[in-house]
């Protein structure tokens, strides 16, 4: 290589003005000030709810667990989380992380199209909801959900539970699931009880079509990721990694 | 005709006793399901179908392999079939009421049960699924109702009838078929994901079938004037024979390709029914089963053993246990261990359970035994 002076100011200049390039964003980002982040989530301009669960701050509390038993008062032995302690043993030591796993609200359900009664559907703003009054206990959703997260209200059927935050009360014998606070969101509240009840503030959770919302930009920012993406059901719970976890 | 089912000796009356009192326990335990919910039962989060749905599977299997009697009879004109098809086509009758029986017991709400036709979904299989297992049932009562009647009256069957017949053969496959979908559209569990499933569930199908219809008609044997003609129970145990082993050779192929790709997920549910990673509960039953298959599939190509009547109805009862434990135990349950999150939960059934399905099982030997006597009576008549 001709390491004349002219060309060694010319590749100084390439360096420098591409590395200035590279971190005006962060630069920006760090002043905090809002850039228009990349649309990757966003399928239109309507509300699209979904959520990011940090699994570097989640330290396993169940506080949203309980929360969200409070919160839609749901019958005896069921809650729409559960906290999975994913445990990994290493030379000396065992990794254990934290992944609190309930309804990931896909955008592809595979529990939707397999309904005989169209009990369970998708609404306009990406909520997954189950039709309590039309449910005929089938479990047939509980089958082809991937993710374990769908629920059988054990109750007999001609009983009626406790009271639905939604008003009316939990009928027995149908399948329960999360709702994402579906009663909260209609009444313009736009957040979740077990995002409110997180202690470490591992949950985010808004509109994923606004590309300005926390949520959006924390799952760009940790590079939030999906489960069981080889299901092709597109879930709308994104994960950010923790550090073991993370591919270089 | 059915005021024929009235007469009968004093072990007919114990009989039909007998099955009473089998289905008065089974829905005494039903009332208490319906009172306390799917609680009474074993079933779980992780293990959401159980023995209910198992049954339903192996049943319809039971009811399709009518067709192994339907189809040569009508089609190549077997005539040693003859006077055996009516009895196939009643046993699939009953077996498909055991289905639907057991769909309604698994239900949580079975009060909501016609939202199913209320609210028609066509992309759902378990629509498609009632769609036709109804229209089996009817296919069945009518042709076997109207074959009979001819019988009685002396007569042909009238020609429309055979429209319906040609109709049913193809029906026979597809309630099979479309169970079979009911799992292998389910990518979220890597063992029933499979596009082997439906065709290996048609082999078992076509092996068990007939032999629980030999065992039946045995029985039948030994307490009427039916007479099995030696050349119908020879073809029969050929045809069980060709279907049991390629249904187990369908099961060797799922084996390798799990195991020799070293597919974790395909594996992990061979490892749990077989090898006991993750629970124990399923190995006895899985072991038994590779017994009853390997000791049945050598009885029955030996000629000399598959003519023998002895060893003959030994290879039988086992293909019929056998195919029980893959189809109506281990592939639903195998299917949910572990969940897709290497979950390991295991189920059991639970007392009321095993009542509720022996009594829908009465319910079907009831139906069975009624509909089998009047065909015996105006066979006799006919005779005579």
């Amino acid at each position: 290589m001709d390491f004349s002076r002219r060309n060694f100011i010319r590749l100084a200049g390439v360096v420098g003005v591409s590395g200035a390039v590279g971190l005006t964003p962060l630069a920006v980002l760090q002043a905090g000030v809002q850039v228009p982040l990349p649309a990757i989530l966003k399928t239109g301009d309507a509300p699209r709810y979904g959520m990011f669960i940090d699994l570097d701050k989640c330290v396993g509390c169940n506080a949203c667990t309980v929360a969200c038993i409070r919160e839609n008062n749901t019958p005896r032995g069921i809650g729409y989380i559960d906290v999975m302690a994913m445990e990994k043993p290493r030379a000396a030591y065992l990794d254990t992380h934290f992944q609190p796993m309930q309804c990931m609200h896909c955008e592809d359900p595979a529990c939707v199209p397999v309904c005989p009664v169209q009990a369970t559907y998708k609404r306009a703003d990406g909520i997954v909801v189950q039709d309590l009054k039309r449910c005929i206990g089938c479990k047939y959703c509980m089958q082809a959900c991937p993710y374990q997260v769908r629920h059988f209200n054990k109750q007999p059927p001609f009983s009626h539970g406790r009271a639905h935050p939604a008003g009316g009360s939990y009928p027995g014998g149908v399948v329960l699931k999360c709702t994402f606070c579906q009663h909260r969101i209609d009444a313009g509240n736009i957040t979740t009880a077990c995002t409110e009840a997180c202690p470490a503030d591992a949950r985010y959770f808004g509109d994923l079509n606004d590309p300005r919302s926390d949520v959006s930009r924390v799952i760009f920012e940790r590079k939030g990721i999906q489960l069981l993406p080889e299901k092709l059901t597109r879930p709308q719970i994104f994960y950010g990694l923790p550090k073991t976890e993370r591919r270089v | 005709m059915l005021e024929k089912a009235l007469q009968g000796n004093k072990a007919y009356w114990g009989w039909i006793f007998t099955l009473l009192v089998a289905i008065g326990i089974g829905f005494g335990f039903y009332v208490v399901q319906l009172q306390q919910g799917l609680g009474v039962t074993g079933l779980n989060r992780d293990v959401s179908w159980g023995l209910y749905i198992g049954q339903l599977t192996y049943m319809v299997g039971i009811a399709a392999s009518a067709v192994m009697l339907v189809l040569p009879y009508y089609l190549h004109n077997y005539k040693a079939f003859g006077k055996l098809v009516i009895f196939g086509e009643f046993l699939a009758v009953s077996a498909v009421i055991v289905c639907l029986l057991f769909v309604v017991v698994d239900l949580g709400q079975p009060q909501r049960l016609m939202n199913v036709v209320l609210h028609p979904t066509p992309n759902s299989v378990l629509f498609w699924d009632m769609v036709v297992l109804n229209g089996y049932l009817f296919l069945n009562i009518i042709i076997g109702w109207a074959v009979l009647h001819a019988v009685k009256k002396g007569v042909r069957p009238a020609s429309w009838l055979k429209i319906l017949i040609y109709v049913s053969i193809p029906w026979a496959v597809s309630i099979h078929t479309v169970t079979a979908f009911l799992y292998a559209g389910l990518p979220g569990r890597y063992f029933w994901h499979d596009s082997l499933l439906a065709a290996s569930f048609l082999t078992g199908a076509f092996a068990a079938g007939p032999a629980l219809l030999l065992l039946i008609l045995m029985i039948v044997q030994k307490v009427s004037d039916l007479k099995i003609p030696k050349e119908a129970t020879q073809t029969l145990t050929k045809i069980i024979t060709y279907a049991w082993a390629i249904n187990l050779f369908m099961l060797l192929l799922k084996i390798f390709s799990a195991y020799y790709s070293q597919y974790p997920a395909k594996m992990a549910t061979f490892d749990y029914l077989f090898g006991g990673v993750g629970g124990e509960q399923m190995m006895p039953w899985m072991w038994n089963f590779v017994f009853l298959s390997v000791v049945s599939l050598v009885l029955l190509v030996i000629p000399s053993t598959r003519n023998n009547p002895i060893t003959m109805t030994i290879a039988l009862v086992m293909v019929v246990f056998a195919g029980w434990i893959d189809k109506g135990l281990s592939l639903v349950i195998g299917g949910f261990i572990p969940n897709p999150f290497k979950v390991h939960t295991e189920y059991w059934p639970t007392i009321p359970e095993f009542f509720i399905t022996v009594g829908v099982y009465a319910v079907g030997l009831l139906i069975l035994t009624i509909l089998y006597k009047v065909a015996l009576a105006v066979q006799r008549e006919n005779a005579s």
